[in-house]
């Protein structure tokens, strides 16, 4: 068994000993006895001789003061040597440190510090307090995990690695941050995990404000783990979600349309203010917030876990700034009033190109209703190409800047691979992609349920639509089903990614052998809402799904002029950091954790800038989750002054100081008699 | 105060002084007037009139004191035995060594205005006073003073005695009692504190079969030390040294030897029929005499 004192600077002891000596001497030098005369000292003889006599230890009363002084010295010597007390030495040799820098933990603490702040302090606390034997891993994490220090003893190294941890708008995701871990403490070897070999588990210390997203789809497999609960805050005021788009009729005007909700515990007020390109252009006044959260109550088990979705009545308002004149294009920015907790999400931004007529593309072996459709919306006619034409067509005819030259290409009962940066909206086939396919055909048949809230559907009664048949459709995970036919078959349904969005129905105009309509669908007054939501969802310029509006984290694709080979990205906070272009004329930017409008120096226009947006409500309600589980296994919280191992300096100097004041008493006592 | 410290007639004889020893006077004679009238022998009253006793005649007696009366009756001789009249003799041994000239009041001052007290009181009693300085060894005296007028010798001798030598009271009393074979009454003041011990000296004194008191003359410094911290204990009388730290427990064990040793001389003197009288010079010299000594018999 290991002594549980252990030294962490011993040699201090043997600098300070010689003090000692030093002391001894200085005492019997001071020892110089003041004379005084007395009648006899016949019973002072005797008083000390009787003392003497009566208690062994009276050479060392007579010499308290010394006893007291070595005694302080010894205390100040072994405070000197930095002793710690490892309680937990021998339990927890493995201990990983999982450092939450997502959005909630920019939160502004009482003390005017942020959370992760506040957690780096417990982190660096908890290395001090490591044993001599317990290695220590540091992992930052949110929307991904960072290796901030693996494991190493080096306490030196491990504080200025997580000095080093900065701060993100992430969303807070464990889950690769629990992988990671279990991975880095998972030895690799033959015989391990044997009875004579076990697994030495690591203890995980979370320190979080428990605003976790995914905790409850986690189980901890192995070890222990327990959190630090960091924060206390909960007033926050957020914009939620923003869309700006080019009014589809009057192109010269914009719309942007904004969500604000309150989080907090009580009611504000607060202002939103729109600018573009940096200019306030209208001010709208909110009114009173209603408290997005009821009071925390003193009971933990009462509290309830922040993910309820609903928002209270009167905490949310939708703010829509319509009919605002600007015909260029423009980076738009909406602000909050008032101060809170939580600043990234107090604005949020986005960018707006410049009006240009919509373009659609058809591509179809002739489809009359379809054309008359697309040529009876606002905008040019358009064009119509066979698939033949289409495939066959040069890349100068279909793009410009690297990008489909039409704002939509509607795709007509035909697979196509071809497909360069663009918004395509297909029927009754498929994009060629790894993870689209047609797994199967059904028949006659309705739908079955629908998203009448998403804006493709706005006006379009689902109900009433029949089709003769249709595809089973095998679609990427992102994908959004719109519509949804029997056994819970895509119909309609929407994903984008890598600057193109993709609408697929799963049925065409026309059967197979295109002899027949294939729906009624035409017949019916939504059809013509359909393509008119549709082309304005897809060709509008700035939606929250929308690429160039990008969530913390993400990476973004930047088209280069032709001829750049490094772009020069700006951050929102000033710092610039060179991209190179790739051979593709594309370069890609990931380190957007912060957010804020990233403006790129060499893209082509519409790439220029990328605004990164919070828009999470998960983070945005940064009240602490003090009811932290992962799976359904509730985390034993510990508290902040949680130690591992006890730095006992502290207790010596007190020790320290209380022998002095003894001193002091003894000494007193002897002058006052 | 120099070990030769010689007291101002200032001192002792301050007006204030001898306006209480007036006080005494009257006091003493009130005393002697009242009190104690028909119970002590006095030269004034005749010679040899008091009978004591009787005892058989052997030869060689005085024939002038038989009693023919009881030889007519009895027609046996017997001797009438009258109490021998003659002077008290009132004698005062004053410590005068070192350790007297210390303390504050001071030791020595006190017990010199105790004796000069004393002696007032005896003088004007027409009693024949003696006084006697010694240290380690009898070292001053002033014989057979009698009578009020005389009172300035003694003030005088008070005055003039130095304080010298240690304090060896087997010494002095033993020459003392070789000296003075008479019977009377003895006063010792002291503060006792004496290396050798006290008893032997007292011993001697019992030996002359003398009426003895011993007056314990203790400074407030000594009753209840009021020292601090290391020192260097230095004895004024013989140099001898003692090092203390002093605390708490070594005050306290001071006090109960003290308090021990005061009470063994009381022991000492009870059993062996003297007076025992401890003072404080802080004890107003006035209320010692007037008080104090009369409750204790000293004064009659």
């Amino acid at each position: 068994m290991s002594w549980p004192i252990s030294l962490l600077a011993p040699w201090a002891a043997l600098a300070a000993a010689a003090l000692v000596p030093a002391l001894v001497l200085l005492y019997f030098l001071k020892l110089k006895r003041q004379d005084v005369p007395v009648s006899s000292t016949l019973l002072w003889q005797r008083a000390v001789q009787d003392l003497q006599v009566n208690s062994p230890f009276q050479r060392l009363r007579n010499n308290l003061l010394l006893l007291l002084q070595l005694l302080l010295l010894l205390l100040a010597i072994l405070a000197l040597t930095d002793p710690i007390w490892n309680r937990s030495q021998s339990r927890e040799q493995k201990v990983i440190l999982l450092l939450d820098r997502s959005a909630s933990m920019n939160s502004i603490e009482a003390d005017k510090r942020t959370r992760l702040d506040a957690a780096k302090e417990s982190a660096k606390r908890l290395v001090d307090d490591m044993g001599k034997e317990t290695q220590m891993m540091v992992i930052a994490f949110a929307d991904r995990a960072h290796l901030a220090a693996s494991f190493t003893d080096d306490k030196a190294l491990l504080k200025r690695q997580i000095d080093a941890v900065e701060p993100t708008d992430g969303a807070s995701r464990l889950r690769d941050a629990m992988t990671l871990a279990e991975s880095y403490s998972t030895p690799i070897g033959e015989g391990i995990g044997t009875p004579d070999n076990p697994i030495d588990a690591a203890h995980l210390v979370l320190l979080s404000d428990g605003i976790i997203a995914d905790a409850a789809e986690l189980t901890l497999r192995r070890g222990s783990m327990e959190i630090i609960h960091i924060g206390d805050a909960s007033d926050n005021v957020g914009v939620v979600n923003m869309d700006v788009r080019r009014d589809y009729e009057r192109p010269d005007y914009i719309t942007v349309v904004a969500r604000v909700r309150n989080f907090g515990e009580t009611a504000v007020n607060r202002d939103l203010a729109l600018f573009i390109d940096k200019e306030l252009k209208e001010v709208r006044v909110l009114g009173r917030l209603a408290p997005g959260a009821a009071a925390a109550a003193d009971d933990e088990a009462t509290v309830t876990p922040a993910t309820s979705d609903l928002p209270p009545e009167g905490s949310e308002v939708v703010v829509v700034f319509d009919n605002v004149p600007h015909a260029a294009a423009g980076q738009i920015e909406v602000r909050l009033s008032g101060d809170d907790a939580l600043a990234a999400d107090n604005q949020a931004f986005g960018t707006i190109e410049g009006p240009r007529p919509l373009a659609t593309l058809l591509v179809t072996h002739g489809n009359f209703y379809l054309s008359r459709v697309l040529a009876a919306l606002p905008g040019a006619a358009p064009t119509i190409l066979t698939p033949e034409q289409y495939e066959a067509a040069s890349d100068d005819d279909l793009l410009s800047d690297g990008r489909l030259k039409y704002d939509v290409a509607v795709i007509d009962g035909y697979d196509t691979g071809r497909l360069p940066p663009g918004n395509y909206l297909f029927f009754g086939g498929i994009p060629k992609l790894d993870d689209v396919k047609v797994t199967g055909t059904g028949g006659m048949s309705l739908a079955v349920d629908w998203n009448d809230t998403h804006p493709v559907l706005r006006h379009v009664a689902v109900n009433i639509i029949a089709f003769a048949e249709w595809n089973r459709l095998q679609l990427p995970e992102e994908a959004e089903t719109l519509i949804e036919g029997p056994e819970g078959a895509p119909l309609l349904a929407y994903f984008a990614r890598d600057r193109r969005q993709y609408l697929v129905v799963g049925f065409g105009v026309f059967d197979a052998k295109r002899e027949h309509l294939n729906t009624n669908w035409i017949a019916k007054r939504g059809f013509p809402a359909f393509m008119y939501n549709a082309v304005q969802f897809l060709a509008g310029a700035v939606t929250a799904g929308n690429p160039r509006s990008l969530a913390p984290g993400d990476a973004a694709s930047i088209t280069a002029q032709p001829g750049t080979t490094i772009l020069t990205v700006r951050r929102p906070s000033g710092h610039t950091d060179t991209v190179s272009v790739r051979d593709d004329g594309m370069g890609y930017y990931a380190n957007m954790t912060r957010a804020g409008l990233y403006t790129i120096d060499g893209a082509v226009a519409g790439d220029t800038a990328f605004a990164v947006n919070l828009f999470d409500d998960h983070e945005s309600q940064i009240r602490p989750n003090k009811d932290f589980r992962i799976g359904d296994d509730r985390i034993t919280a510990t508290a902040d002054t949680h130690r591992t191992n006890r730095m006992l300096w502290p207790y010596l100097i007190l020790a320290a100081l209380g022998v002095l004041f003894v001193e002091w008493i003894v000494y007193n006592r002897r002058v006052l008699i | 105060m120099s070990a030769s410290t010689i007291h101002r007639s200032a001192e002792l004889l301050d007006p204030e002084f001898m306006a209480r020893l007036d006080q005494l006077d009257i006091v003493s004679r009130k005393i002697f007037a009242g009190k104690m009238k028909g119970e002590r022998r006095s030269k004034r009253k005749g010679q040899s009139v008091e009978f004591a006793d009787y005892r058989n005649y052997v030869v060689g007696d005085d024939l002038r004191f038989l009693d023919w009366n009881i030889y007519g009756r009895l027609e046996r001789l017997f001797l009438k035995l009258f109490l021998e009249e003659e002077d008290l003799h009132v004698s005062i041994l004053l410590d005068t060594s070192r350790s007297m000239d210390w303390g504050e009041p001071h030791k020595g001052l006190y017990a010199r205005r105790v004796a000069a007290a004393l002696a007032y009181i005896g003088l004007c009693n027409y009693d024949r006073v003696s006084l006697y300085a010694y240290a380690d060894t009898l070292r001053h005296e002033l014989p057979g003073v009698r009578g009020r007028r005389l009172m300035h010798r003694i003030i005088s001798f008070l005055q003039e005695t130095p304080y010298e030598g240690s304090n060896h009271l087997a010494a002095a009393a033993r020459t003392f009692a070789v000296r003075h074979p008479q019977r009377g009454v003895l006063i010792i003041v002291s503060d006792f504190f004496d290396k050798g011990g006290f008893e032997t000296g007292l011993r001697y004194l019992l030996g002359r079969n003398l009426d003895v008191y011993a007056v314990q003359v203790l400074a407030p410094g000594e009753i209840d030390p009021t020292f601090a911290g290391d020192l260097r204990l230095r004895d004024v009388e013989d140099a001898d040294v003692a090092e203390v730290t002093i605390s708490r427990a070594l005050v306290n064990r001071y006090k109960q030897n003290l308090q021990a040793y005061c009470q063994s001389l009381r022991e000492f003197c009870t059993r062996r029929g003297i007076c025992y009288l401890f003072t404080s010079t802080e004890v107003p010299f006035d209320q010692l005499v007037l008080n104090y000594l009369r409750r204790r018999g000293l004064l009659r």
